[in-house]
């Protein structure tokens, strides 16, 4: 079965995660920020990273975001953002370098069954 | 702050960023409402010109307020602790002064009095100036605790001098907290460069770009944003040369 990165800073939702995701037989495995986060995609080589972006600061997610996306090794691992931050709006897409690449992105509280099919979404 | 999706190619733009709890809020406002009357019948009990309300019936009544409000202020810290110990722990950790702020004490009067943008050392989720209150309110409220118990319960029962030097202590806390209390209020409600903090007490959001501009390290953590601080204190030294 597959291998999911969950890397967030909140323990009660790496557990909560870790149960929905263990009930459909994933491997787990987690980070609690982005330093932590990138040592253990190297080490675990995972299927797939749930990943925060609040954690150790603002833009810890997005850094971790930007540096998979710069490494041959990573960035082939497909990203599902997962955030508490508000106010966040879709807009049309404008060229620019600051844009992460991700596969999707979810709002907390997450919905069991919402996240068990957007990451079967993104593991094709 | 974007994101793109790949498939679909739209792009999320990050505009508000999360900086208090509904609890945090909570605590902050319902602070005030226990700390305004309690600072306003303290007044009426310590100043001389204002004796004439601390008689009577009325002195009474000023009592009693300062009495309850004094039970309820002291109280709060207690449930935050009960209610999200965790939550606290982090914000005490967010609390501790570190060598940006003496930058920041060196350049607080000039850019929040004078105008002078010049480059500030990068702060965190809480920056010097709210460390300083927070300090005082969390020495103010041992201070207050202590203090004001054995005003409450310890006449006749302790010292007449530990008594004198209890009522003394209470009264330096209190000119102390006010004090910050009139900063706070001004810098909070009148300063123009500060109603976003305003804006984040009461909505617990704040935009990404007050953010990245007044809590960088914050924003784009310690080594990122301590590089953004070293280059545009370079940019400005150039410039002035």
């Amino acid at each position: 079965m597959a291998k999911i990165l969950v890397v967030d800073d909140d323990p009660d939702f790496v557990r909560i995660t870790r149960t929905i995701l263990q009930s459909k037989d994933y491997e787990v495995v987690t980070a609690a920020n982005g330093e932590q986060a990138l040592a253990t995609m190297r080490k675990e080589k995972p299927d797939l990273v749930l990943l925060d972006i609040m954690m150790s600061y603002i833009l810890d997610g997005l850094d971790v975001g930007r540096e998979m996306a710069e490494d041959a090794e990573l960035k082939g691992i497909p990203v599902i953002m997962v955030t508490s931050l508000t106010g966040a709006r879709a807009q049309a897409a404008l060229p620019s370098d600051e844009y992460i690449p991700v596969e999707d992105w979810i709002h907390k509280p997450i919905d069991p069954d919402d996240l068990l099919a957007r990451i079967e979404g993104a593991l094709g | 702050m974007s994101v793109q999706l790949k498939d679909t190619g739209s792009v999320v733009q990050i505009r508000w960023i999360p900086k208090y709890t509904l609890l945090e809020r909570a605590m902050h406002w319902l602070h005030t409402a226990t700390f305004v009357p309690l600072a306003l019948t303290g007044l009426i009990l310590y100043l001389p010109l204002l004796q004439p309300l601390a008689q009577g019936a009325a002195g009474q009544f000023v009592r009693l307020i300062h009495r309850v409000a004094a039970v309820l202020f002291g109280l709060l810290p207690v449930i935050y602790l009960l209610t999200q110990p965790r939550r606290l722990l982090l914000s005490i950790r967010e609390f501790m002064f570190d060598k940006e702020d003496i930058g920041w004490l060196k350049g607080a009067f000039g850019y929040y009095l004078l105008g002078k943008h010049t480059a500030m050392p990068p702060q965190g989720r809480f920056n010097t100036g709210e460390k300083m209150n927070g300090l005082v309110i969390i020495l103010a409220w041992a201070a207050f605790g202590v203090t004001g118990l054995v005003m409450w319960f310890g006449r006749g029962i302790v010292p007449p001098t530990l008594f004198r030097w209890m009522v003394l202590l209470h009264d330096l806390a209190m000119i102390a907290a006010v004090c910050m209390f009139l900063i706070h209020l001004y810098l909070a409600v009148g300063h123009p460069l500060m109603w976003a903090g305003l804006v984040s007490m009461r909505f617990g959001v704040t935009s990404a770009s007050y953010a990245a501009e007044h809590h960088a390290k914050w924003y784009y953590g310690p080594k990122r944003a301590r590089q953004m601080y070293e280059a545009r204190k370079k940019a400005a030294s150039e410039a002035d040369q």
